[in-house]
């Protein structure tokens, strides 16, 4: 069995398409990495904009400046403070009417250029963001937000949940009793006090996973002939016939495939979180989702979202690799196995949702449609199975776990009883 | 060690391929003969179990081959046609490939491999990539994977397709040396692959197997129906056509000897001459009509 898993690893990755794409997605991914951390912007305290590594040096430095627990006292008093340091100069009650380009121009007639920079943290829109309207700039929020309102940020932050379920996904999709439930609970067992910090390689991560569908279509490219090639090439005859050939090589084909597109996965996303941490920093593994978006009403560190972006890219992987082998062992044609397994990773991501909240649950169950930190952390999207919620980690988990339970051993059924006509 | 095929029929749609095929094979050389089309290819990948009968059964030692499974699939080798092969993988990588597939282990598969190799004549070739190969040293390697598990049942699908004059000698060779104490079942178009190897000839006609016997046996079917007759060289070209002629010999003086077939002279002179094994195909093959007369007629003969 050994050594036929072997030989079917020396089939798939000698073909020279296979090897081509193979290496060329992996110097491409590394190539979008990189781009990733060359075209990091931000500016510093005077305003130059800092490219690459010197950027993410900068964002890290303002996030550390604020670094520490967010526990309320400390929260209503930096709010407070920040709100005597901009109204010291600007109307509180004129920001409210104005616009926030005109606002944007205000700041920078009354503060120095230093000053703007540092009212422009980060760290304070994380601070006013509960009462944060869209559009708004933090001058205008902070203008509506009185000390009450600071003393208890986090009865607003859990409003956020409540106003994010009132909204039902900007009104293409009604919660159910059970899925208000589901997500409030969810938001109520975020461990407070938050920690604030810097979270920039496992928020990058999460940034970046969707690249890796490009690995996706190169393990497709290499697993859609496993069998379409032996009807194909005429080999299936002689396979077929022999003593191991509708038992052992059928499950060594399929433990070559997934052995092959695990590791070659894992160069991948070596590539996505090596870049990611090396260039960003591993810091913050076990601060709060909450510090890269404060309505996520997920309990999970940075870090633990990161892996688990990761970790279903790999199932979404799994499922299209048992997908493509259950394809190719039902025709002779490789490229109609590529062709569906195109359609299926990559142009699901740009079909529109035309506001239909159900397709749009659907849609978010392919990888372009999960790997985003919105759709996954941060939008609430259930699915209620009966009394039963599932969000959309669980959704994926268990869709692409019954994909990869029912094609593997389809595709094996299919060779098994194979006819050569 | 006995190979049955009881009644073994083949559809596609409405198209009969192998039509209630009923034969016995023991140890010998079978030759398997037909035009394009007779069914010879469908019969075989059903006894090698690749291609499932839509009636009738082959068994092995009276076991139905469905119901043995690897353990008929382990006895048994198969060359068939157009036999596709992996263009990345050395000649080596080939047949050990097909020994882990037949169950040899590692060490045994090297030495085996190496040793059919050599048999074949690609020693030396081993490490070549297989898509270098001309289309004859693929055959050889080929025959030399069908034989890797030594077995007892060896089914060969056109064979000497692709084979140069030479080596289809030295393929004939090579099949006589392996066949000993095996069921050796060779399909070929060609009659002078099967007439000096074959215990036996099993001859195909639409779907149906119309004649078997040993080679001797067949060509005394062919008795009194081979002429020959002297003639102008303009008249055996005219004639050519309408005659079902097995060799025309242009002789000095614009005269041609020709050979045909045919149950009565049909040529003024013609005389009488020892057949031959290809005449005999020839008598069977021929279009149109009066062939698959004598066909059936041979079939009803001999099975009834």
């Amino acid at each position: 069995m050994a050594s036929l898993v072997v030989f079917e690893l020396k089939k798939m990755l000698t073909r020279r398409v296979a090897a081509a794409v193979n290496l060329g997605v992996l110097v491409f991914m590394a190539a979008i990495m990189t781009l990733n951390v060359v075209q990091t912007q931000t500016t510093d305290a005077q305003g130059n904009i800092l490219p690459g590594p010197d950027a993410i040096a900068q964002v890290k430095e303002n996030d550390d400046a604020h670094a520490g627990t967010l526990d309320p006292g400390r929260v209503a008093s930096d709010i407070a403070s920040y709100q005597e340091r901009l109204f010291e100069r600007i109307d509180r009650e004129a920001v409210g009417g104005m616009t926030g380009a005109a606002v944007y121009d205000l700041m920078f007639e009354a503060f120095d250029t230093e000053e703007v920079y540092e009212l422009y943290n980060s760290y304070w829109s994380t601070l006013l963001a509960p009462w944060r309207i869209a559009g708004e700039e933090p001058a205008q929020t902070a203008a509506r937000v009185t000390p009450e309102m600071a003393a208890d940020w986090y009865g607003a932050v859990a409003q956020m949940t409540e106003s994010n379920l009132d909204d039902g996904q900007g009104g293409t999709w009604a919660y159910s009793d059970a899925e208000r439930s589901y997500w409030t609970d969810m938001q109520a067992s975020v461990e407070r006090p938050l920690s604030y910090g810097y979270v920039g390689g496992w928020s990058n991560i999460i940034s970046c996973v969707a690249f890796l569908v490009f690995a996706i279509l190169s393990i497709c490219v290499t697993v859609a002939p496993v069998f379409s090639f032996e009807y194909q090439s005429g080999a299936d005859a002689v396979v077929l016939s022999t003593r191991y050939g509708r038992s052992k090589l059928v499950a060594a084909k399929v433990v070559a495939a997934l052995l092959y597109a695990t590791a070659y996965f894992a160069m991948a996303a070596a590539i996505v979180v090596g870049f990611s941490l090396v260039f960003f920093g591993p810091d913050g593994f076990w601060l709060s989702i909450q510090n890269i978006s404060l309505s996520c009403p997920y309990a999970l560190s940075a870090g633990q979202a990161a892996l688990i972006s990761v970790g279903l890219m790999y199932l979404a992987c799994m499922g299209f690799t048992c997908l493509t082998l259950a394809l190719s062992s039902r025709t002779r044609s490789t490229l109609s196995v590529f062709v569906a397994d195109v359609v299926l990773a990559f142009l699901t991501g740009m079909v529109p949702s035309a506001g239909i909240g159900a397709l749009a649950h659907v849609l978010a169950l392919f990888p372009l449609g999960f790997t985003n930190f919105d759709a996954l952390f941060s939008a609430m999207n259930s699915y209620p199975v009966g009394p039963v919620v599932v969000d959309l980690v669980g959704m994926v988990v268990a869709a692409y776990i019954v994909l990869s339970v029912a094609m593997a051993p389809l595709a094996a059924a299919s060779f098994r009883r194979h006819q050569v006509l | 060690m006995e190979l049955q095929l009881d009644r073994l029929t083949r559809k596609f749609g409405p198209k009969i391929a192998v039509d209630r095929v009923s034969a016995a094979l023991s140890a010998g050389v079978y030759g398997l003969l037909g035009a394009n089309g007779a069914g010879k290819t469908t019969l075989m990948r059903m006894i090698c179990g690749v291609l499932r009968p839509t009636g009738g059964e082959v068994s092995y030692d009276g076991v139905p081959i469905s119901h043995l499974g690897d353990a008929y699939r382990s006895l048994l080798g198969y060359l068939p046609q157009d036999f596709g092969y992996y263009p990345e993988f050395t000649a080596l990588d080939f047949m050990e490939y097909m020994a882990a597939l037949k169950g040899i282990g590692r060490h045994d598969a090297r030495a085996r491999s190496l040793r059919l190799l050599d048999q074949v004549g690609l020693a030396g070739e081993e490490r070549r990539r297989i898509r270098t190969f001309s289309g004859g040293m693929r055959q050889r390697l080929g025959i030399a994977q069908a034989v890797l598990n030594d077995p007892e049942v060896l089914v060969l699908d056109e064979p000497t397709a692709g084979l140069d004059p030479k080596e289809r000698v030295r393929f004939r060779n090579l099949i006589a040396s392996l066949a000993q104490d095996k069921i050796v079942l060779l399909s070929t178009h060609i009659v002078s692959d099967v007439e000096y190897i074959a215990d036996r000839i099993l001859v195909m006609r639409g779907g149906a197997i119309v004649l078997s016997g040993s080679p001797a046996h067949l060509v005394s079917e062919a008795e009194g129906k081979v002429w020959e007759a002297t003639l102008p060289a303009r008249e055996a070209e005219r004639l050519e056509g309408r005659l079902t002629a097995s060799n025309i010999h242009y002789l000095d003086g614009g005269a041609a000897c020709v050979r045909y077939v045919a149950d009565a002279p049909e040529l003024a002179g013609s005389v009488s001459v020892a057949p031959t094994l290809e005449d005999l195909y020839l008598y069977v093959f021929r279009e149109p009509g009066p062939a698959l007369a004598a066909g059936v007629h041979f079939k009803e003969d001999r099975h009834g």
